[in-house]
């Protein structure tokens, strides 16, 4: 092919207490798919953010076609020929397409946009999908707004695309358009590099992978030949085996939960949940797979009394839950680990023994009447660290001063020791690393061992097959079927969560 | 004739109800929350009087208003976007400032404990400045609606209130967009003090009398769009219009018909939403949070 | 114990840092810090009648510090403790003297409990219309207050209620039995204070050992967090401006049982909106709260002392409170020593 696009050079940025990316190379060629790849904490997210412009490099040197350039910000970047799509959308959603394209780069009056409005739309038709610039971003769907982010940076003359995960929230077949998008964009001589966890879309979908672990960039290979267990060992540093079906020939025993006819809206008052039914049973995990809002949020929020059904009924053990609030459901015996862990799961200004309070504040051990047994939450609290092996362990600490995956060990060992007859688990590897991954299978198997029913909600397919007993997939608030991991394959699933038959 | 003075009163109570409130919306639809409202007018108004009592022109007074407005929402503005200071925080400590700051300046320059010496004639070509600036109010409606939804800068400074990540990535500086709504707001909301001073002929302490929280109120009202905050800014004026009917014509003792502003105000915000059933107001959506560089 | 050697550190440092600024301005000015500071220091302390003046006047300031701090701990701003406290105080004047025929015993705490009561009024409301109906309390509280000003001239002054002791705007003299004295003979130290310290000593139990305070404090650090595990918001808002009320209307009783033994218009200098300063000086624990009232009160106390003989205008210590709520709030300022603060106050909506 032709010459190199960028050349990223002993790339150096240091973060107090840890080097995010520590001399790091990278050259991609002018009309190549790059794939950049690495575990969590690896480094990639902060050499793209390098790349953009967003964080300045405290060493290394960043040539574009063959010059040597230093970007003070976004904007440098940009001028530069770089187009970045980040992970979390960077399109104000109460503004309109064409308001969102035109954003940093816009005339004077924005009165008549009508010449912006028709490049976006010839652009759109050139690059095989039509969309509409009046439509306000909040109510497209998640791949439509991918295609804005790429159609906005390419109206501004980017020559070099730099995805940050774009597929994470993409259905298999929305990304197999992304892909092809990618391809025509490349074929037209840019460049384009993406970062990406799955691995076997990475193959697929590129010519060139470079590999990261711990900061540094490990290599870089042909896409062409390689393997996965290639990838995953390059990645990790040693064999590793990739995680496969490990559960089954459980007992599911009684019904814990039933929803039946489960009717719900979002936030945004427009019905997310459309007549669910579903039941967990004590000692199984019920696995939700599906496309992110479609529904899994306010299915969980629903049944955790944190939203108000607008018609059918939630049962727990028998108890018609209708009328009870978050306070009684828990009492009841639902523990909730919500998607977030700061947004809806702790008080980062709260120590660790406080937010392990707050979730078992029924329990007769940790209270006397209203008042707490310090002594007795101390104990708690470090043997709940120590079975998540927490660190840093001591439990007076600040939430905000654990890192996110132990954060999310303090999240999940609060909803496991709680007693809960029944968990909502939603997305409860995220931010781990595989060694925590372990650590919550684990806490899982025993969970259900003990005859808890477990309802998980997880966008990771691979988790989803391993830890569940049986999938539902939820579409549009509805149910779209059902699966049992052993009898089906995440490219299955990934065709029944984007709309294909069962 | 009653319905005249009403009216008239009305729209004089509400000048510097809608100057401070399209202040306050160009402050926060960039996502500054503005609570100093109530001070930046009062230092607005006193600088206005001492200007005006020194130079002997209402003319320089105004302007020394402004400016004064513009420094003093800097100064909030600084508080709130570069050493992210809470928002609400930095607004009553400003609003405090100003309270015990004006009567401190009254009794350092003018040796008296409750208002200025009067300014005398405040006309300009023959008319009332007051009928100047309530003119101004009523304009600044249509231009502050032109400014958000008509210009560059409003799209920007919208984005930076809605989502200042969105708009730090296409290259956008956050902080200066936000600190240019929160001066924007102190000039507007300084004119408004400047309009109190030239209607009561002289600055006196506490003048401002919870204005700018009127003012905030509004904003909720109207849900931060210029047209529907102007609305509400007129249906709390009421309270002040309908004040001295009240008292002349039904008799009204004056404390109680000075209660007026604040009562309607209070009972409109606890009703309307009742009213119209909506879901309740839409700040903006990043409205007081500090925007860091991940 | 660490903790609160920690949390108490932070604000130690900047309240140091606001002398120092205020040192610097007076220097600017040509005034030497060292007479202004030793003025200020002799009217607080010189003789045992200004000790106890001191001591008195750190009362009110502890308790709007207290009705500040409890509502911030659970993420809300009440700035109304102001017209709280001239609402229990007209209150409690006005009930001392339609009951003064009761005995002391019987009549003390029904002065306190009814003025307890009138201030958690407009607190409630606050409250009901933060839950309720998503109404910023700090919009709310405001035009309560001025409400409330205008609401207690009126009845002070209406002829049939007859509360106007001739033609000042005060009521009529409080019984002897009621008023307030020294806790410990000779010390200055008066009931009030006890009192006052005693409170802020159950403030401080309940807010960090018990399942209340838990939760109070866990809505003000992440409201969506809190509902997660079962706190009620609307519970807690309107519970803990509730008790906002009732501590700021101790300030109020304080006033006219204690200091002027009768409601006289116009007796609180700002003792409300001082209390925002005392709360964020004290990093919103109710211990701290207590030594940042001590704090204020001897500068407001020194300030006439000043005024007279070093000839700074005492309003001058207004803005040494401003600039100390400045300091405490700058995130960057206060994160270069510690983080100390509750919770966010979320913004207007």
């Amino acid at each position: 092919m032709s010459g190199p696009a960028i050349e990223l050079e002993g790339i150096t940025k240091r973060y107090p207490g840890v080097i995010a990316n520590d001399h790091v190379d990278l050259a991609a060629r002018v009309g190549e798919i790059h794939a950049l790849v690495g575990e969590n904490g690896a480094g990639k997210t902060t050499l793209m953010r390098v790349l953009g412009g967003l964080t300045p490099p405290d060493e290394g040197t960043i040539r574009v076609r063959g010059r040597e350039v230093s970007f003070a910000s976004a904007a440098d970047a940009a001028a530069a020929g770089i187009g970045m799509v980040h992970q979390h959308f960077t399109l104000v959603p109460v503004f309109t397409v064409l308001e969102n394209v035109v954003l940093g780069d816009e005339p004077g009056f924005i009165g008549g946009l009508d010449g912006v409005r028709d490049r976006v739309v010839e652009l759109a038709g050139t690059l095989g999908f039509s969309i509409d610039p009046d439509r306000i971003v909040e109510t497209l769907t998640v791949g439509e707004r991918q295609k804005v982010e790429i159609l906005r940076t390419l109206l501004r003359g980017a020559r070099i695309l730099v995805l940050d995960e774009p597929t994470a929230v993409l259905t298999p077949q929305e990304s197999r358009d992304l892909f092809k998008l990618l391809r025509r964009l490349v074929k037209e001589g840019r460049t384009v590099l993406f970062i990406s966890h799955r691995l076997a879309e990475v193959l697929a979908a590129s010519d060139r992978i470079t590999v990261m672990r711990g900061g540094r960039s490990v290599t870089t290979i042909a896409a062409a030949g390689a393997t996965e267990g290639d990838l995953a060992r390059l990645m990790v540093g040693r064999e590793v085996l990739l995680p496969s079906a490990v559960r089954g020939g459980s007992e599911p025993g009684e019904p814990v939960l039933d929803v039946s006819g489960a009717r719900a809206l979002s936030d945004r008052g427009v019905p997310a949940l459309s007549g669910v039914d579903l039941t967990v049973r004590a000692g199984e995990v019920l696995g939700i797979g599906g496309v992110m809002g479609n529904g899994q949020t306010e299915l969980m929020e629903s049944i955790a009394g944190l939203r108000p059904l607008t018609a059918g009924a939630i049962v727990l053990e028998g108890a018609d839950l209708l009328g009870w609030d978050a306070a009684a459901r828990i009492r009841a015996g639902i523990s909730f680990v919500p998607e977030d862990r700061l947004d809806r799961g702790l008080v980062a200004t709260m120590s660790v023994e406080e937010n392990l309070a707050l979730g078992l504040m029924d329990d007769e051990r940790l209270f006397r009447g209203p008042f707490m047994r310090m002594c007795a939450l101390r104990q708690r609290a470090d043997a709940t660290l120590k079975r998540m092996d927490t660190r840093p362990s001591d439990p007076g600490l600040l939430v905000s001063t654990f890192s996110g995956g132990n954060q999310q060990k303090v999240l999940l060992g609060r909803a496991f020791d709680s007693g809960a007859r029944l968990i909502l688990l939603m997305e409860p590897s995220r931010g781990l690393d595989v060694g925590a991954m372990e650590i919550v299978f684990e806490q899982v198997r025993s969970a259900t061992a003990r005859g808890v029913g477990v309802l998980l909600v997880s966008s990771d397919l691979t988790e989803l097959m391993s830890l569940s007993d049986r999938i539902l997939v939820i579409r549009r608030g509805r149910i779209a079927g059902e699966v049992h991991p052993g009898e089906t394959t995440e490219e299955e699933l990934g065709l029944m969560m984007a709309g294909g038959g069962a | 004739m009653i319905l005249q003075d009403v009216l008239t009163a009305t729209i004089f109570a509400a000048t510097p109800l809608l100057l401070a409130a399209l202040g306050g919306l160009l402050s926060e639809r960039g996502g500054v929350v503005n609570i100093a409202l109530e001070g930046i007018m009062l230092f607005g108004a006193f600088a206005a009087a001492a200007v005006t009592l020194w130079t002997g022109s209402p003319l320089l007074g105004i302007i020394a208003g402004v400016l004064t407005g513009a420094l003093v929402g800097a100064l909030h503005g600084t508080a709130c976007i570069y050493l992210r200071a809470d928002h609400v925080i930095s607004g009553i400590a400003v609003n405090m400032f100003a309270a015990s700051g004006t009567i401190l300046l009254l009794k350092v320059v003018y040796g008296t404990k409750g208002s200025s010496p009067q300014l005398g004639s405040l006309k300009l070509l023959g008319v009332p400045l007051t009928v100047h600036l309530a003119v101004v109010a009523l304009a600044a409606v249509p231009l502050v609606w032109f400014l958000l939804y008509r210009t560059r800068f409003g799209l920007r400074l919208r984005a930076c209130g809605e989502y200042p990540e969105a708009a730090d990535a296409v290259g956008i500086n956050v902080h200066g967009y936000r600190l240019a709504g929160v001066v924007l707001s102190g000039v507007l909301a300084g004119l408004a003090g400047v309009f109190l001073v030239m209607t009561a002929g002289s600055f006196a302490k506490h003048m401002s009398a919870g204005r700018g929280y009127i003012a905030l109120a509004a904003l909720v009202f109207g849900r931060w769009r210029p047209v529907a905050v102007a609305i509400g800014c007129l249906v709390f004026a009421l309270g002040r219009g309908v004040q001295d009917v009240l008292e002349l014509e039904i008799g009204i003792p004056p404390q109680l018909s000075e209660m007026m502003p604040y009562l309607l105000t209070l009972l409109v915000l606890a009703v309307w939403p009742l009213i119209r059933r909506g879901r309740s107001a839409e700040p903006p959506a990043a409205l007081g949070r500090p925007f860091v560089r991940g | 114990m660490k903790r609160l050697l920690r949390e108490v550190a932070a604000p130690v440092q900047l309240a140091l840092l606001a002398l120092g600024l205020a040192s610097l301005l007076l220097l600017l000015f040509g005034e030497s810090p060292y007479h202004v500071g030793k003025a200020l220091l002799r009217g607080a302390f010189a003789s045992r009648d200004d000790l106890a003046r001191t001591l008195a006047g750190a009362v009110p300031l502890i308790f709007t510090g207290l009705a500040v701090a409890i509502p911030f701990r659970a993420g809300l701003f009440n700035i109304g403790a102001e017209g709280q406290l001239i609402l229990a105080g007209f209150a409690a004047g006005v009930t001392a003297t339609v009951f003064a025929d009761l005995s002391p015993i019987a009549l003390m705490p029904l002065v306190m409990l009814i003025a307890m009561l009138v201030a958690m009024i407009p607190a409630g409301i606050a409250g009901w219309m933060r839950s309720r109906i998503g109404i910023h309390e700090v919009i709310a509280t405001i035009l309560l207050n001025f409400i409330i000003y205008s609401l207690v001239m009126w009845l002070l002054r209406v002829e049939s209620f007859g509360l106007m002791a001739g033609m000042e705007p005060k009521t009529a003299e409080i019984p002897l039995g009621i008023r307030l004295g020294e806790a410990i003979p000779g010390t200055g130290i008066g009931v009030a204070l006890v009192f006052a310290v005693l409170i802020a000593v159950v403030a401080e139990v309940v807010l960090f050992r018990t399942k209340p305070g838990l939760m109070l404090r866990a809505r003000g650090g992440n409201p969506r967090a809190a509902e997660s595990v079962g706190v009620r918001s609307g519970r807690v808002i309107l519970g803990s401006m509730l008790v906002g009320g009732a501590l700021a209307s101790f300030a109020g009783t304080q006033q006219v049982l204690e200091v002027h033994h009768s409601y006289i218009e116009g007796f609180s200098p700002g003792y409300g909106f001082t209390g925002i300063a005392v709360a964020l000086l004290g990093a919103n624990r109710p211990l701290g709260v207590v030594l940042a009232g001590l704090f204020f009160a001897v500068l407001r106390s020194g300030a006439f002392a000043m005024d007279a003989l070093a000839g700074i205008p005492r309003e001058a210590v207004g803005l040494l409170e401003v600039l100390i709520i400045l300091l405490v709030a700058s995130e960057l300022i206060r994160g270069s020593f510690r983080k100390a603060r509750a919770g966010t106050a979320g913004g207007v909506a």
